[in-house]
């Protein structure tokens, strides 16, 4: 079962060339070479609330983090790195269904969903998900590349990943009549609802 | 200087056409025909955090402000309006001196509202960064700034940095273009709690 690790920050004024010279060299790699984390995301959040940087990485199973934030080798890169940003936070995010995680192998651009479920209205939810989210989205030309619990970490509890080639799909998507009319009927079964366009950072190439 | 009155809800879904025929039908036109506000924009986020409905009021100063939120007629349309929504909130924005606001009779466009707080230490260095590179570089990216509002009553963060568009496809441009990264990653230098919202037209008021 494919989880997420998502960590969140700002980089400290002053300091960016000196923090992408050790996320590039240092912090990626270190984190790659243990095998229980694979970085495959490097974002910056173009629209929505802050940390402004997320990486995202990919594990095999909620143990194998679990693992990598035993390690010394990472004890000590996170010490490093805490020393060039602020704000930091992380979630530990595993797959709800129905959507597969997936991450996509082009660049692309991400538009997220999060919100907390309204629990009595989970089944509505799951089937409005499965025969009107997921179908409308990926007709406005949004992938749906996975659907999110927090399994720790701050909320809100729900993230829903969508992916596309081009921002031009996700803006032509926000101001079409149908991607309204969907988010006011999600509206009916969620609340602390919110959405962020992540934009690559290039750290990863 | 104008000062602006937002509100900001989520509809409750099973009165959302109770609501259309209460918020056009009643709610803006009497406080428009008040004199002390006029409601020149509806708008969803598009992107960004919620409460998804953000309403945007206009008035001539804040003593204005100040008449419509105590008159009677306001409390009782208010209270109406509160069996309809939830997640009220409002903020009272006014301008930064330096900047005087774009404010049309009705609404147009999109917008991209970047807000945050200054670092204290950073103060004067914001004010001369925010003049001379961050709002001129903005506007060469095919942006307008609408104005630029200290939240005076309200939820932090207290600078709102407002910009519009004709077309979102500007606005998504601007968004992948690595020179407005770099032009954000300097303004995070000097600011803290940063965020921004992508606004559409709700269709209520203006489209």
């Amino acid at each position: 079962m494919t989880v997420k690790f998502i960590q969140y920050w700002d980089v400290l004024s002053e300091r960016e060339d000196e923090f992408s010279k050790f996320v590039k060299k240092s912090y990626i790699p270190g984190i790659n070479e243990t095998g229980y984390l694979r970085i495959v995301g490097s974002w910056h959040v173009a629209a929505g609330e802050g940390p402004y940087s997320i990486m995202e990485g990919v594990a095999d199973s909620v143990k194998n983090v679990h693992n990598l934030l035993q390690l010394e080798d990472f004890k000590k890169l996170s010490h490093l790195l805490h020393f060039l940003i602020t704000n930091y936070k992380s979630k530990l995010l595993v797959p709800t269904g129905p959507v597969e995680g997936i991450v996509p192998a082009d660049k692309n651009y991400r538009f997220n969903h999060h919100y907390d479920v309204n629990y009595d209205k989970y089944d509505d939810y799951m089937a409005f998900i499965i025969n009107e989210h997921i179908p409308t989205m990926e007709e406005l030309g949004v992938k749906m590349i996975g659907g999110w619990y927090v399994a720790i970490g701050p909320g809100p509890n729900m993230v829903v990943e969508g992916a596309c080639p081009s921002i031009k799909t996700i803006m032509d998507a926000i101001g079409s009549e149908r991607y309204r009319r969907l988010v006011a009927n999600l509206l009916s079964m969620v609340n602390g609802f919110g959405s962020k366009i992540l934009v690559d950072t290039g750290l990863l190439s | 200087m104008p000062v602006k009155l937002i509100q900001y809800w989520n509809i409750q879904h099973c009165t959302q056409s109770d609501f259309d025929a209460y918020f056009t039908g009643e709610y803006v036109p009497r406080i428009n025909e008040s004199g002390f506000m006029k409601i020149v924009g509806s708008w969803h986020v598009a992107s960004g955090e919620g409460p998804y409905f953000i309403t945007e009021g206009v008035s001539r100063s804040v003593s204005e402000v100040e008449s419509l939120i105590m008159a009677s007629f306001y409390i009782e349309l208010r209270q109406r309006l509160l069996r309809l929504v939830y997640d009220y909130q409002t903020k009272l924005l006014v301008p930064i001196e330096s900047l005087k606001p774009d404010v049309p009779d009705i609404e147009y466009g999109y917008k991209f509202n970047q807000h945050f707080n200054i670092n204290p230490a950073d103060f004067y260095t914001f004010l001369d960064f925010e003049d001379k590179v961050h709002l001129p570089e903005m506007k060469r990216f095919g942006v307008t700034i609408a104005g630029g509002w200290n939240v005076a009553v309200g939820a932090t963060p207290y600078v709102i940095d407002e910009t519009r568009a004709d077309k979102l496809e500007v606005i998504g441009e601007m968004l992948q273009n690595p020179a407005y990264q770099k032009l954000t990653l300097k303004l995070l230098q000097l600011v803290s709690n940063y965020g921004c919202k992508i606004l559409v037209p709700s269709g209520h008021i203006n489209s």
